[in-house]
Order: structure tokens, then C-alpha cells, then sequence
């Protein structure tokens, strides 16, 4: 009896050392990929002016001189304004693309879904120019309008694929039926579709306005004079090292990794 | 006088690629419980899904109560479906389901409510009202799609083989509740189903389709007593098949031979010498004696006893009649004194109860 | 009433915004690559001045030479890193892989300027890691050479990069169940053979994807050398953008590099992945 014990425990010892290695592994990689957002939030609150440990003072001051900065009430306004539109374009012609994409079978669905995906394959930087150019090509001046479309263009292969996945599992029987007991068109849609997609619907919503929030690229390229909480980051960047820019990236951060954990949790309970 | 249901009149279906239903006329009665029963592919769904209105024919057309409802969109006609996996709406609760079809025509609430009582009292779920249709068993779900279906009293219930899902126990069960429903309801119910079981088990008549056609439309008991062609005798019940050709007719009977050079004689019509044709004779109508011969005028062949089975009601013999060929042959217990495993036997039958056809069965329409 | 039809008509909307916002863009930036500019006007036409000069500067060359050096050692490092990672959350810890995978990608989303800066403070000479290793005394000097170095923009690319090559490889490694690799193991294949012979081979389309996508994004980035590249840190990123955001923008040539740079990845992604393949044959 007391061997068997023993044994049990030897086993389980084992796999325990044989899981270890792997959990490093995987430590070791979360570490690297999470090292910098930890470093800006908590140098975002020491009072000396150099980044080293160990961290001398608490302090808000940087949180306040950011926010007094007069650049930025401006860069918060477009911001927002651009994730909000951006956001709404790509939900609509994401949602009734991936609606679309359900009445393709076989390879040529794959490859639909494939070609969807492409913007998020290429360099935003070589998206960025082109747009441009077209832009100005087709005589529209840089500005909020030409950034909100390529926020939707950059946002769009992910609303896609969100989208895509909720329909995987979705049940198109019931529409018939709905139909069937006497619900028009719209009416199905409004009665059935709309509460059975809307959990993804807002999950695909969130995760392309957290795009949009962080984009620097294209924006950088299309906006012309105006500016957004990125570009504002990027020009003072440029200027050279300031703390004030730790708060405002760990606001950033801390609201974006909100939003798409948010979005991530939406998007897993209708997955089930 | 039988009140008018479903008439439907030519009606073709071609879908490019290939046509699933070929010039289809079918009458069903008012209060009539008919059953679409065939193979996959023979087109029963789609023929249902014309009468639903979610497929459109090509030609010919529907009429539903004396109004041709061809060209009326699934949301205006009064036909209702219960769908194969039930289909329920999983964001409302088996009230609000069954409740739907009352909603859209903007009944009050109370009225709404009293309705989808009788309904859960009908197919028995009362108190269920409250669950959520991830909650239900597989039977009570698809309770629910029949009571969704019924509740707004529709001219004519469409059930889409609602029970392939269920397990044998339940399957049974059910069918014989939607019996009962129907008959307590007085409604027209038309289902589609491959499984000639079920389809015997609940309906006054069954449409027996193959490859886009009807091959016979009748009463269970007709269409096994009498079947119309090779596919129907082997499709419903069990049967032996003989190919062979015609030796000789005379006026109620004929004679064919087989490859073995054996004469067996049946019933068929419109038939010629030496034209090649099948006979179908089922087990339980062939008499099996030890080898001795009898008079009158029934048909016999010899053979010897391959194998003995018994499967309770009834024992099984596997017959060899020469060349290989071997007939299936159903004794009760009173029939089997004296014949064993090798005994040499002879076969007889009444003749009507064999029936003869052309080879590559012609498709009657009833 | 047939719903194929008027299903497939719902893939207008979204079809049209990508041909006239992606691929319009795209063709006429081509289109560009072969027109003139002179004093900030257009001039359409045909012209190979500007792939001329891509070929023939030196400057230009030096530059190509290290992007595809540094692209190279970013997806080198990053592909086996996603596909092990991919491993373990798929058959080592399947219970957690989910929660894994979730919490990779948050990394992803979670800012990419303000990362970028961040390493740019680890890495510096006065920066995180040195002043740590320094405090600790496993150093005596500060170490300069991972920062406005090659190195530099490699590490915070592989940083970026990790989380979007884990996607295609996951995707393509769901299709291979626990069951293939026991009977593999049955049948003699464990270890290091098996990943070689029998896994690799199976999710080679996600691998592929991933490189490629490493591979290109990093090649095509900018940011990442103006942060932490210093001024020899130039990569074909960041010639592109001067010609557009610079104090003499040239469209023209911005876009003839750029196509140049499209042309030269998708070629040696291409002539990679006829190795791999090779290598995975036994």
C-alpha cells in the first residue's frame, strides 16, 4: 500500500519535471512580449528623471504634464473620432461580408477568406503611401476623413475573421423557421439574426476600435496636419526623452489591453 | 365529401445540375396524415420544400385549401414546418418559441399566453415554458418545434424527418404521439421520412418516391399487399426477387422462367412472351413442404434448407433453389415440423401474391 | 425563394471597399513607380529613372542588403519560437492553451509605438538592463552593441512579431490531433524525429504563412529602426517613408522602392520555402 503511494507520487513527479521546461519556456516568452508594457507603466510613476532601478518616488506628475499638454484634448478628440467611424465601416461591411461569405462552399470560400486577410499581410507602411497616393489622386486632402477609411481597411480582415467564426456555428435553420411562422425578411433579421450575432458583433466592434486607437503608420501618412494620441507619441518622441510620454503610452496601453481582453471574452462565450 | 387539402399538379423541379422532381401530382385529402417515403436523394425534401414555399418549382403548381399559393413567399402561406433538428431560436425560451408565430400577428399577450399553454399541454411539456432550448432533452425539443408549429393553427404541418435524430425507444414513441395529435387535432400533416417503418406506422397513405417520381401513392396496407413496381415491393417490407422472362400468359396468371430453367407464376399486366421481367414473392406468403407434391393451382419450385434462423415471431429459412440463388421464406412454429438444415424442400405460393413486372421497373403513379 | 442569391449579393458592400481602398491604391502606386515628379507635380508617363537609381545607388544597396539581413534574423527567430509555443499550448498544456493564446495576443494589441519606445529604454546604454545588470555587478562596462544596432531592431521585432506568426501556425496546427502524434510515436517517431518527420511537414502551410508574414512586416517597418536603430540603423522602411514624409519627398521613387522591396521579399520567401520543404524530405 504504502509503495503504490510512492510510485503514484514518482509519476506525478516526473511530469511535473517534464512540464517544467516548457512552463519556462513559456515564462520566458511572456516575459519578453509583456517586458516593455511593464516598464512603461511603472516608470510612467517614479520621480527621477532616469530610467533605472531601483524606482525612487511615487509620483503623478507625469500623468498630470501629459494631460495638460494643449496638444493633446485635440489628438484625444481625433482619436476617438476615428475609432468610433472607423470602427462602425468596418463592422457593417465586415458583418455582411462574412454573411456573404457563408453562401460559398468548398475551396472557393477559402480563398475568399484568404484574399480578406491580406491587408493585415502587408506592411501598413506600404498601405500608408498607397493610400496616399490614391488620395491624392482622386483630389481628397489628407486629413480625418482619409485616416478613417484606413483604419476601416486595416480593421476589416479582423472583423471578418471574428465574424466568420461566429457564423461557423451558427444555426442558418432557425432563419427558415422564422420565416416560416410568418416573420418577413426584416423581421427575421431583427427578431433572430441581430440577439444571436450581437455578443460578436460588439466584440469584433472593440477589437477594431483598439486597432484604430494604436495606429501610427497609415494615419502618419493620411492626416496631414491633424493629429491623434500616436501621432502625438510619435512627435514627441522625436524631440527626445520625456517621462511625460511613459503616462501617456501606459494609458494607452492599460485601455487598449481592457478593450480587446473585453472584446476576447465576448467573442469566446458565443464560441461554445 | 373530403374537403380539399393540398393539390399539388405537375410540378417539376431542375436544378441545372440535374432535375429532382419530374412532373409530381399528388392529392392529399383534409385531415389527412401522408408520408413522402424514399431513399436520400429521391427528391421528398425538395417536394416538401415546394409545398413550404422555400423552393420555388420550375413548373407546374400548388394549391393549398382551393388558393394557388405557387408563387406566395414562405411567411404568407399557411404552412408550417417542423424541422429536422427542430430549429428552435436559442435565445428565447420554449414559451417565447412556441409564442412566435402569435407575436408576428400581433396577438395580446394574454391571448399569446393562453395559446402556448394549450400547446404545452397538447405535447405534453406543461411547466416547461421557462426553460431554454440548450435545456430540453432531443424528444422535448423537438415537442417544442411541433407545438411552435401547430400554435398558429396552420392548414398544413410539413415535418421534415423530425425524428432521424431520436433513438429507437424514443422514435417509436413519438411517432405514435404524432398520431394521436394529428387525429386529436384533425389537421393535414404531410411527412417525409426514409424509413418505411415509421412511414407504415402513421400514415393513412404513403407517396413512394425514387429518383424524382412518385412510384405509388396508397395505404400502407395496399402498397405491401400490392406493390407497383420492383423498387416499391424491395423499398417497403422484405421480399425475394426473381429475374427471368415470360413463357407464357394466360388470363389470370403468368409463367416465367428463370436462368435455372424453373417456372414460377405470378400476377403482372401488359406484359410479352419472353420479355425479360421480375417477380417478388415476400417470406411470410411462401409455403415451405417437405419434398412432396401437392395439387392445385399454385406455383413450386424445389430446393434444400442452406440455414434455420429463429427471430422469435417467426423462424427464417435460407433456401437454395439452384445456381446460387437463395429465397428467404418466414414459418410460424406449427410449420416447421420435419424440416431441418439440408432437407429438400418445395416452395409454393398463392399467385396473387406474387407479382411480375419488366425488368428496370416502370414508375406507376397513382 | 432561393437565399443563395441574395446571400452572395451581401459581398458587395465589403468586396467594393477593398478593391477601391486596398487594391486601387495599390496598382496605382505601381503606376507611380514608373511616373515623374518635379516640383511637387505629377507627371505621368513611363519612365525606369527610378528603378535605375534603386539599382544602381550603393546607398540604396547597403541598405536592401541590411533589411533582408535583419528580416531574415527576425522571422528566423520568430517562427520557431510561434511554432513551439504553438506546440506546447496545443498538446502540453491543452487546458491552458486557450488562456494562453488569449493573453498572447493581448500583447499584441497593447500598443505598438509605445513598446517599441519601451525597448528602446531597456535597451539603451543608460537604460533597464543595464543599470540592472550593472547594479547586480555581472557587468562592469554597460553593453552598447544591443542598442542603435542591428540587434536592437531585431529583439523588438521579435517582440512585435511573435504573436501575429503564432496565428497562421495555431490555425494550421488545430488540424492535427494528439492522435496522429501517438500512433506516430508508435510507430518509432519521438522526440526531435517526429517534430522533423511528421509534424513540421503537417503544419508546414501555417509556417510558411508565418515566415512570410514576419518576414515582410519586418522588413517594411520604419518605426522600429527610427526608435532603436540609431543613425545607422536606415532599413528600406525608412527610405520609403522620407520619400513621402521627408524634407524632399519623391513619390515616384518612394514607390518604385517600394515595389522593388515587394518584388525581392516575395523571391526569397519563395526560394525559402522550396528549403524548408527540402530539408522536411526525408
Amino acid at each position: 500500500m504504502v509503495t503504490s503511494l510512492m510510485l503514484i507520487s514518482k509519476r506525478q513527479l516526473r511530469r511535473s519535471l517534464r512540464n517544467l521546461s516548457p512552463a519556462i519556456f513559456v515564462g520566458v516568452v511572456l516575459s519578453y512580449l509583456f517586458a516593455p508594457v511593464i516598464v512603461t507603466v511603472l516608470f510612467s510613476f517614479t520621480s527621477s528623471p532616469r530610467l533605472s532601478l531601483p524606482i525612487e518616488g511615487f509620483t503623478f506628475q507625469w500623468y498630470e504634464s501629459a494631460f495638460s499638454n494643449p496638444l493633446f484634448v485635440d489628438a484625444m478628440r481625433n482619436t476617438l473620432i476615428l475609432a468610433l467611424t472607423s470602427a462602425i465601416i468596418a463592422v457593417l461591411l465586415g458583418t455582411s461580408f462574412a454573411f456573404g461569405i457563408t453562401s460559398i462552399k468548398g475551396r472557393r470560400r477559402k480563398i475568399a477568406l484568404t484574399a480578406s486577410l491580406l491587408p493585415a499581410a502587408i506592411p501598413a507602411l506600404v498601405l500608408g503611401i498607397s493610400l496616399a497616393v490614391f488620395f491624392s489622386g482622386i483630389g481628397s486632402s489628407q486629413g480625418l476623413l482619409n485616416a478613417a477609411i484606413g483604419h476601416a481597411v486595416l480593421s476589416l480582415p479582423f472583423v471578418i475573421l471574428t465574424m466568420n467564426a461566429r457564423l461557423e456555428t451558427f444555426d442558418f435553420t432557425t432563419l427558415e423557421a422564422a420565416r416560416d411562422l410568418g416573420a418577413s425578411p426584416l423581421q427575421t433579421f431583427r427578431d433572430i439574426t441581430l440577439p444571436l450575432i450581437s455578443t460578436a458583433v460588439i466584440g469584433a466592434g472593440l477589437l477594431a476600435i483598439a486597432l484604430s486607437l494604436d495606429e501610427f503608420v497609415v494615419t502618419w501618412f493620411n492626416i496631414g496636419n491633424e493629429m491623434t494620441i500616436p501621432v502625438l507619441i510619435w512627435g514627441l518622441l522625436r524631440r527626445g526623452i520625456d517621462p511625460s510620454i511613459n503616462a501617456l503610452a501606459s494609458v494607452v496601453l492599460v485601455s487598449l489591453i481592457i478593450i480587446v481582453t473585453l472584446s476576447n471574452r465576448l467573442t469566446h462565450r458565443t464560441e461554445k | 365529401m373530403k374537403q380539399l387539402g393540398v393539390e399539388i399538379t405537375g410540378v417539376s423541379k431542375d436544378f441545372g445540375t440535374h432535375t429532382a422532381l419530374h412532373d409530381i401530382n399528388l392529392s392529399i385529402n383534409s385531415g389527412e396524415f401522408v408520408s413522402l417515403l424514399g431513399p436520400s436523394g429521391c427528391g421528398k425534401t425538395t417536394l416538401l420544400r415546394i409545398i413550404s414555399g422555400f423552393e420555388e418549382a420550375t413548373s407546374g403548381s400548388v394549391q393549398i385549401h382551393g388558393v394557388d399559393v405557387t408563387n406566395t413567399p414562405p411567411h404568407l402561406r399557411n404552412t408550417n414546418i417542423v424541422f429536422q433538428r427542430g430549429a428552435l431560436f436559442p435565445h428565447m425560451n420554449v414559451a417565447e418559441n412556441i409564442g412566435y408565430s402569435l407575436k408576428l400577428r400581433k396577438l395580446s399577450k394574454a391571448q399569446i399566453a393562453v395559446r402556448v399553454e394549450e400547446m404545452l399541454v397538447l405535447v405534453k411539456l406543461e411547466g416547461l415554458g421557462s426553460r431554454g432550448p440548450s435545456e430540453l432533452s432531443g424528444g422535448q425539443v423537438q415537442r417544442v418545434a411541433l407545438a411552435r408549429a401547430l400554435a398558429s393553427e396552420p392548414s398544413v404541418l410539413l415535418l421534415d424527418e423530425p425524428l432521424s435524430a431520436l433513438d429507437l425507444k424514443l422514435r417509436q414513441h413519438m411517432q405514435l404521439e404524432l398520431r394521436t395529435i394529428q387525429r386529436q387535432l384533425g389537421a393535414t400533416f404531410i411527412y417525409v421520412t426514409h424509413d418505411q417503418t415509421e412511414a407504415l406506422v402513421m400514415s393513412d397513405r404513403i407517396a413512394v418516391m425514387n429518383e424524382g417520381c412518385i412510384v405509388q401513392m396508397g395505404s400502407p396496407r395496399e402498397i405491401y399487399a400490392n406493390p407497383a413496381s420492383e423498387f416499391a415491393s424491395d423499398f417497403i417490407g422484405e421480399t425475394n426477387l426473381f429475374h427471368g422472362t415470360v413463357a407464357q400468359i394466360e388470363d389470370d396468371s403468368i409463367h416465367i422462367k428463370l436462368g435455372t430453367g424453373q417456372l414460377l407464376v405470378g400476377r403482372g399486366t401488359n406484359l410479352n412472351i419472353g420479355q425479360p421481367v421480375t417477380l417478388s414473392v415476400r417470406p411470410e406468403t411462401i409455403r415451405v413442404t417437405a419434398a412432396a407434391s401437392l395439387a392445385g393451382s399454385i406455383s413450386r419450385i424445389s430446393g434444400h434448407i442452406l440455414d434455420v434462423i429463429f427471430l422469435g415471431s417467426r423462424t427464417r429459412l435460407h433456401i437454395e433453389i439452384g445456381e446460387g440463388k437463395v429465397v428467404l421464406a418466414d414459418l410460424g412454429e406449427e410449420e416447421l415440423i420435419n424440416l431441418t438444415v439440408g432437407s429438400n424442400v418445395e416452395l409454393s405460393w398463392q399467385i396473387h401474391q406474387a407479382h411480375v413486372w419488366q425488368l428496370e421497373s416502370g414508375e406507376n403513379q397513382a | 425563394m432561393s437565399n443563395g442569391a441574395a446571400t452572395r449579393r451581401l459581398l458587395l458592400p465589403g468586396s467594393s471597399f477593398y478593391v477601391i481602398f486596398f487594391v486601387i491604391p495599390f496598382v496605382i502606386l505601381g503606376l507611380y513607380s514608373f511616373w515623374t515628379q518635379i516640383d511637387f507635380k505629377m507627371h505621368p508617363g513611363f519612365t525606369l529613372e527610378h528603378y535605375q537609381a534603386v539599382l544602381t545607388t550603393s546607398l540604396y544597396k547597403g541598405v536592401f542588403l541590411r533589411t533582408i539581413i535583419v528580416a531574415t534574423l527576425t522571422a528566423i527567430i520568430v517562427v520557431p519560437i510561434a511554432y513551439v509555443l504553438s506546440y506546447i499550448m496545443q498538446f502540453v498544456f491543452p487546458r491552458k492553451g486557450r488562456i494562453l493564446f488569449d493573453i498572447i495576443l493581448v500583447s499584441m494589441f497593447s500598443g505598438y509605438l509605445v513598446r517599441i519606445y519601451a525597448w528602446r529604454t531597456i535597451l539603451g546604454k543608460e537604460g533597464l538592463l543595464n543599470a540592472t545588470l550593472l547594479q547586480l555587478r555581472i557587468i562592469s562596462k554597460p553593453i552598447t552593441f544591443l542598442i542603435f544596432s542591428n540587434w536592437s531592431i531585431a529583439i523588438t521585432l521579435v517582440g512585435l512579431l511573435i504573436p501575429l506568426a503564432l496565428l497562421p501556425i495555431s490555425s494550421s496546427m488545430a488540424n492535427v490531433s494528439k492522435d496522429h502524434l501517438e500512433v506516430a510515436g508508435d510507430l518509432g517517431s519521438r522526440g526531435l524525429n517526429m517534430h522533423r518527420t511528421i509534424l513540421i511537414p503537417m503544419v508546414l502551410p501555417g509556417i510558411s504563412t508565418a515566415f512570410a508574414i514576419s518576414f515582410i512586416l519586418a522588413a517594411g517597418d520604419f518605426v522600429v529602426p527610427t526608435m532603436v536603430g540609431g543613425t545607422n540603423g536606415v532599413m528600406v522602411g525608412n527610405l520609403i517613408a522620407d520619400q513621402f514624409k521627408g524634407l524632399a519627398p519623391n513619390w515616384p521613387l518612394g514607390a518604385a522602392l517600394a515595389m522593388s522591396v515587394l518584388v525581392v521579399l516575395i523571391a526569397i520567401h519563395a526560394a525559402l520555402m522550396r528549403l524548408v520543404r527540402e530539408i522536411t524530405r526525408w
